[in-house]
This record gives structure tokens, C-alpha cells and sequence, in this order.
């Protein structure tokens, strides 16, 4: 009996495994699908770079923001501005720097697969896409940083508990937190691509008819 | 469950939102305005028109790209903000990193004995002097190779109090066995954790923290080219010049 149930319930995972190992690959055709129309594209781009900049601009705790918001002369912002995304191009050297050009990547797909489904009515699918988007981006913007320093979004709101050693509960929470944050985002991302190939394939099957009639 | 994420989403984000606004808040309070140590300033204070503050921990990567770089540039920051803009510069050490991380018996060990030897120096009025060999040091040994310099890099090693103390006949009027036996007293260990205790009530948000007159900033945009982070360092000077007017 009990070894009956223990059947069961791997039969039972292998088949949500394969369902899912299925999605994901209709997910990647749908983002190719999407990768072809030239709109997803530019705003594939510009999510990338906005991305880019938040996330590398968090890795100092945001200090060319304080210096944006400073009393520089317009001159000077725009100094601090050009600066910050030469700093991004320096910093792609570092594992940080390969996490932040995944991170802006899994998230600019997700917004562009939000767009998709905001276009093509899928209300519900945008909002939990972009639910599960945010968390995730929360989560990446609040353990970037300089761990060793202290300064992650994470360490100033963990050290009011639990005073200054909670640095080190950052860093280990920062790992964690990042991982969940990967987990979400992909997760959303063969969500929306599936949604995206669904979508096409219908697309695509009511254009066929429509011919053949 | 569908509903529940959306309602968790929605709380982070106005958690992250309220964070902002209160670091933002927090970030604005004026730091302390009595000066610590006499040896670890620079310019005029009763004559200074803008007064700046750098608290720093040696052992901190993204402090000492700011330090080296102002260390290479000592003489332009001299002429250009102490004398042509009045400014008065106080660097306020601190081994704050070993209250990071506790659980790093390196990072423990390197920040108390750097902190130590830099308030011993400071005692024989050879702050500066030292700070500078010991930053020079630093880059040779280990920053050079990539070692220490940032997250996810290999760390610098345990280190001995040699490694802060040893000056040889590198610095007039330090020697080696000063050094030494300053590194261990108690007067010295009493210091360290007295000025690390004020600059925890002061310090938001990790190292650096500079108050640039009543412009705050947590962390530096720098990338050890030094001519890249003295020019980083100047806008932030200029910023913090800019708030008071």
C-alpha cells in the first residue's frame, strides 16, 4: 500500500517535471517569437539598460543618486550621469557584474512578456507577471551592495533589529534572498513565454484558416 | 494564493518605498561636529568654511579607492578646497568592519590591529604619514592582485600586527618598537572602541559614509583608477560645497 503511494507520488513528479521541462522549452519559442517583432525588441533594450543602471548604481548603495539630488550644477549631474554608466561597463569583470547583466536580462524579458500580455488582453498574466517581477526585483535591488562594507539596502534595515552584526546575516540573508529572486524571475519568465506561444500558435492558426476559407 | 502574492508584492513594495524614505531622512542629520583626533585633520577648523567628515574602517575596499586616490592627489586637495575653499577635513578611523563581521575571524583580527596602529601613529602626530604607507602597502600586497578589492573576491588573509607596525625606517619619528608595544595597550584598545562606538551612532548604511557639510553619502563609485575615483571624489566635494550655499 505504501509503496503504492510512494509510486504514485513520483509518478506524480516526473509528470509535473516533463509538463514543465515542456513549458520551458514553448517558453524559449515564444520569447524567440517576440525576439522577432521589432517593438519587443527596442523595449527589450531600454529595460536592459534602465535595469542595468539601478542595479549597478545599487552596488555603491546608490551614491551617484545622493549626488544627483546634491546641489551639483546641472553640469555636474550630467557629469555623474555619463560616469555611472561607464562605472556599469567597468564592473561587468565581477561575478556581481555577470549576476547584474542576468538579473537586467531575466527582468527585461519579463517586461517585455508583461507588454505582450497587456496587449493581447491577458490581464491576469501581466498582473502576475508583474507581481512576481517586482518581488523578485525587490529582492535583487535589496542584496546588491558591498557586503564587506556593510552597505546592501539589507544591512540598514536587519542592523536596526539586530544592531551591527547583523552584516554578516545580511550577506548569508543576501545569498538566500538572491536565489529566490532567480527562482521568481525565471519562473515568470516561462509563465509569460508560454503564454506567448500560446497566444502565437493560436495567432497563427486562426490566420491559416482564415486563408484556407 | 494568487491573491496572497499580489498582496505581498504590493507590501514590499511600499516597505522598500518607506525604507527610502526614512534612510533619506536618517541620511540628513547633521554629523558630530567636535573633533576627534587633532593628528587626523586637515585645514583650519575655527576658520573653515565647510566642514567634511570621512569615517572609514583601513580593512574597506570601497573606503580605500576614495582614500588612495585622495592620497595620490593630497596636494590638489590641499590647494584647491583646504586653501582655496576653506575646508576642514577630519578622518575618523574606525574598526567598524570587525562589528560587521564577527564571524570573520580575519576581517576581526585586520580591522581592530589596522584601527590600533592608526590611532598609535596618530598619538606621535604621524597620522597621515602612516596612513599613506599603510594604503601603499595595502595596494602593493594584495589590491593589485585583485585580493581584497571587492564581494566574491578572494579576501585578504589573517594578518599579523607586524603588518601595521613594522614601519622600519620608512616614517621619521615612528619606529618599530613603538609600534609594537602601542598596538597592544590598553589606552589604544580603549580609544578604538570609544571613537568606533560614536561613529556606529552616526554611521547609516555601512562604509564609507562622508558628511560633506550637510551632505551625506553611503558608499563610493569607485574603480582603484585613481584618476577616475579623485574626479568621483571631487564631485562629491563640490556636492557637498554646493549644499551648504
Amino acid at each position: 500500500m505504501g509503496k503504492r503511494k510512494v509510486n504514485k507520488f513520483q509518478h506524480k513528479l516526473k509528470n509535473l517535471f516533463e509538463t514543465f521541462v515542456d513549458r520551458c522549452k514553448f517558453a524559449v519559442v515564444g520569447f524567440k517569437y517576440l525576439l522577432t517583432r521589432r517593438r519587443y525588441v527596442i523595449a527589450l533594450v531600454i529595460s536592459i539598460l534602465v535595469f542595468l543602471y539601478i542595479l549597478s548604481q545599487l552596488q555603491n548603495n546608490g551614491a551617484n543618486w545622493q549626488l544627483l539630488w546634491s546641489g551639483l550644477d546641472f553640469g555636474s549631474k550630467m557629469q555623474v550621469l555619463g560616469r555611472s554608466f561607464r562605472s556599469m561597463l567597468d564592473n561587468f569583470t565581477s561575478f556581481q557584474g555577470i549576476l547584474i547583466v542576468l538579473l537586467a536580462l531575466m527582468q527585461a524579458l519579463c517586461v517585455a512578456g508583461i507588454v505582450f500580455a497587456i496587449r493581447h488582453r491577458q490581464k491576469d498574466d501581466a498582473i502576475n507577471g508583474a507581481s512576481a517581477g517586482s518581488i523578485a526585483s525587490i529582492l535583487a535591488f535589496v542584496t546588491l551592495g558591498c557586503p564587506t562594507c556593510g552597505m546592501t539596502l539589507l544591512t540598514p534595515l536587519l542592523t536596526m533589529i539586530a544592531g551591527t552584526s547583523a552584516v554578516a546575516l545580511a550577506e548569508k540573508l543576501g545569498i538566500v534572498l538572491s536565489i529566490v529572486a532567480f527562482v521568481l524571475l525565471f519562473a515568470t519568465l516561462v509563465h509569460l513565454g508560454y503564454l506567448i506561444f500560446v497566444n502565437v500558435s493560436a495567432e497563427r492558426a486562426k490566420e491559416k484558416h482564415a486563408k484556407s476559407n | 494564493m494568487q491573491k496572497a502574492i499580489r498582496i505581498i508584492a504590493v507590501v514590499l513594495v511600499l516597505g522598500f518605498l518607506g525604507y527610502l524614505i526614512v534612510a533619506g531622512a536618517i541620511s540628513n542629520e547633521k554629523a558630530q561636529k567636535e573633533p576627534w583626533v587633532p593628528a587626523m585633520t586637515l585645514g583650519n577648523r575655527e576658520t573653515a568654511e565647510h566642514v567634511f567628515y570621512d569615517y572609514t574602517d583601513i580593512m574597506c575596499p570601497f573606503c580605500n579607492k576614495f582614500a588612495i586616490a585622495m592620497a595620490v592627489h593630497i596636494d590638489d586637495f590641499q590647494k584647491d578646497y583646504v586653501e582655496g575653499k576653506k575646508v576642514y577635513y577630519e578622518l575618523r578611523l574606525t574598526d567598524l568592519l570587525a562589528k560587521f563581521h564577527p564571524e570573520s575571524e580575519s576581517t576581526v583580527n585586520n580591522s581592530h590591529l589596522s584601527a590600533r596602529a592608526g590611532y598609535c601613529a596618530a598619538d606621535k602626530g604621524k597620522f597621515w604619514d602612516w596612513y599613506d604607507w599603510i594604503l601603499a602597502k595595502l595596494m602593493t600586497d594584495y589590491y593589485q592582485y585583485d585580493i581584497g578589492t571587492a564581494p566574491g573576491k578572494e579576501s585578504i588573509p589573517k594578518l599579523d600586527p607586524e603588518y601595521f607596525t613594522k614601519v622600519d625606517d620608512m616614517i621619521d619619528g615612528l619606529d618599530n618598537e613603538y609600534m609594537a608595544s602601542c598596538i597592544n595597550s590598553d589606552e589604544i584598545v580603549a580609544k578604538v572602541n570609544k571613537y568606533t562606538k560614536k561613529a556606529s551612532s552616526t554611521v547609516r548604511g555601512g562604509l564609507p559614509y562622508y558628511s560633506f557639510n550637510n551632505q551625506t553619502f553611503t558608499g563610493f563609485d569607485g574603480n582603484w583608477d585613481v584618476e577616475h575615483d579623485w574626479t568621483q571624489a571631487k564631485l562629491m566635494f563640490d556636492a557637498g560645497i554646493a549644499g551648504k550655499k
